[in-house]
């Protein structure tokens, strides 16, 4: 048995995490609650990612955890300069 | 397995244990804190124990499997870089979002005992 | 143990695609329509996993930036320019319930029966049963037959821009068409000349200090997405729209006025047209050489075909270039990173500057 096999014990605790994100972005009263938990849900998923990337052993698909990673710290500026009621490009 | 590979999976193993464990309990907070203010607490152990954590130890898990050849150092490679702008960019995000709302009064501050920066605002010491 | 090995990809895979239909349907009842892109969003998240899971990476980095990222980005533009509540009276309380009841339970028997059949055939995930298209496409990539080869071990981007480039070139065109179309409605708006000051634009100094570190960090990663696309998952467009999360950091972090010391439109209209070129020369390439030396050649031509022997050197000093697909991927990087550069400056634009020039106050 490969190394790699002991990892199946630990997916289910991430699903777990991240469907008590979800929950609280569909239920979150306000928008900067919403922001949040996406957030968080973002970060878990690239966790996620690069354990499956393990997990299937296909190291190349790593770089796609880069780029999550990358935008929703970008969906992040858009929604506070939202909130922030100035001009986009200001 | 040599030594030194036994030992980077152990340890890969405990950090990704821990962020299992991070993934949970910041899960639960973020149900049962009360306002976006507090859940800020359970978004930074989400972001930090949650995420960084076990980007990590899957890094370090991938430069001790051996079956997969050399490809190997590009998996543990990409890991650390994503872990590195996750620590750098998700608490910067988190206080960008939670200085918007504040400013911007989207979420309540509720319950509230004393709030310094409104009596700073009031007294014209600090600006938005 | 290694019966729960298996079905844990089929697990994940059932519970993503049950959250993203919910997700979908409350962004199609939501009247608050910051809510409806965020939810969006959520739905993207998952997506993009699934298309991992189902291991086609080239996918996951395309959708991610264009769901996750600009779509989202150009919805909170409108949003803001316009109204933040649909004016619309939706389906009742009840109805709303019932449907969600019943997409709820069409999932779950989607994915039980998924993971019935997972239970019947003993399928290893992801599956190696290949079929005899992708056979050949997979043995004709690399080394199997140097008369059929694209010399490329990435087959994606080998099938993307040489065994069917005609379509890509056609789809880059039409995005070069939208954006043309995007200037010719801003013809007379200008970006307002105005000096950039740190402390009364943009967002807080600890948010200008993290994105000073990052820019040069996200750059370097989508130019090595970039590069490697013909080794690794990956591409001209991938890396180009990486690259574009730092121009919409600099507009939205720092200021319009900032990214214009940077570039101005025209720069970025002229290193678009040099990334098109770049396209064009790599097409016609080898047409030109066959031209000159009175051999017959294609348009679109990679490597030597049997009655076409002229091709583009595969490697250089023993680094695998892949003969055009370097030049495709370069200049498709500028192209697209420079294109998104544009719409993101052109939308940017304060609006009373946009109005002033609708209404006809500026000649």
């Amino acid at each position: 048995m490969m190394i790699v096999e002991y990892l199946t014990f630990f997916i289910p605790f991430y699903l777990i995490g991240i469907i008590m994100y979800v929950v609280r972005a569909l239920k979150g009263p306000t928008i900067p609650d919403t922001v949040l938990s996406i957030d968080c849900l973002g970060y878990a998923l690239a966790a996620l990612l690069v354990i499956f990337s393990v997990y299937l052993q296909s190291p190349l698909i790593i770089a796609c955890a880069i780029v999550l990673t990358l935008w929703i710290y970008a969906l992040d500026v858009y929604m506070s300069k939202y909130l922030e009621k100035k001009e986009l490009g200001e | 397995m040599s030594p030194i590979d036994f030992v980077l999976t152990v340890i890969g193993y405990i950090l990704i244990g821990i962020g299992a464990f991070c993934q949970i309990v910041a899960g639960m907070g973020m149900n049962r804190f009360p306002n976006f203010f507090v859940r800020l607490h359970a978004a930074t152990i989400a972001a930090i124990g949650g995420s960084f954590v076990p980007i990590i130890g899957c890094s370090l898990l991938a430069l001790s499997f051996e079956e997969l050849g050399d490809v190997r150092f590009f998996l543990a490679g990409g890991g650390f870089v994503a872990a590195v702008f996750l620590l750098i960019l998700a608490p910067v995000g988190s206080h960008l979002l939670a200085k918007a709302a504040y400013f911007s009064k989207a979420a309540v501050l509720q319950p509230k005992v004393v709030d310094a920066l409104e009596e700073d605002i009031r007294k014209g010491e600090v600006h938005e | 143990m290694s019966e729960l090995y298996e079905l844990i990809p089929y697990l994940v895979l059932s519970i993503t695609a049950l959250v993203s239909t919910i997700s979908v349907y409350l962004a199609i009842i939501e009247k608050d329509l910051i809510k409806a892109v965020l939810y969006s969003a959520i739905q993207s998240t998952f997506y993009a996993l699934i298309f991992y899971l189902l291991m086609v990476p080239d996918i996951v980095l395309v959708y991610i930036p264009v769901s996750v990222g600009l779509l989202p980005a150009i919805l909170i533009i409108a949003v803001k320019k316009t109204e933040k509540y649909e004016d619309v009276t939706g389906i009742s309380k009840t109805t709303s319930t019932i449907i969600l009841t019943l997409v709820v339970i069409f999932t779950l028997i989607s994915g039980y029966l998924l993971l019935l059949s997972h239970a019947i055939t003993f399928a290893i995930f992801p599956s190696t049963d290949v079929r005899t298209l992708a056979r050949w496409f997979l043995n004709t990539t690399l080394w199997w037959n140097r008369m059929f080869s694209a010399m490329s071990p990435e087959s994606v981007t080998a099938i993307v821009w040489d065994y069917r480039g005609l379509d890509t070139y056609f789809e880059t065109s039409v995005m070069y068409l939208a954006i043309i179309g995007a200037l010719a409605l801003a013809r007379y708006i200008e970006i307002p000349k105005k000096v950039f000051k740190e402390e009364a634009m943009g967002m807080s100094i600890i948010g200008k200090m993290a994105t000073r570190i990052m820019v040069p960090m996200i750059l370097i990663v989508a130019v090595s997405i970039a590069l490697h696309g013909h080794l690794t998952p990956g591409g001209g467009f991938q890396g180009g729209v990486t690259a574009a999360v730092t121009v919409s950091l600099l507009i939205f972090i720092f200021s319009v006025y900032f990214a214009a010391r940077f570039f101005k439109i025209n720069t970025a209209i002229l290193l678009r047209i040099i990334g098109l070129t770049g396209i064009i020369l790599a097409a016609t390439i080898t047409l030109i050489i066959g031209f000159l030396t009175g051999q017959q050649a294609y348009i679109f031509q990679n490597q030597p075909k049997v009655i076409a022997q002229i091709g583009l050197p595969y490697e250089i000093g023993g680094n695998l270039i892949s003969g055009t697909l370097l030049i495709f991927n370069t200049s498709e990087f500028l192209a697209v990173v420079m294109g998104f550069a544009i719409l993101f400056l052109l939308l940017s634009i304060p609006e009373e500057n946009v109005m002033e020039v609708i209404r006809g106050e500026v000649e």
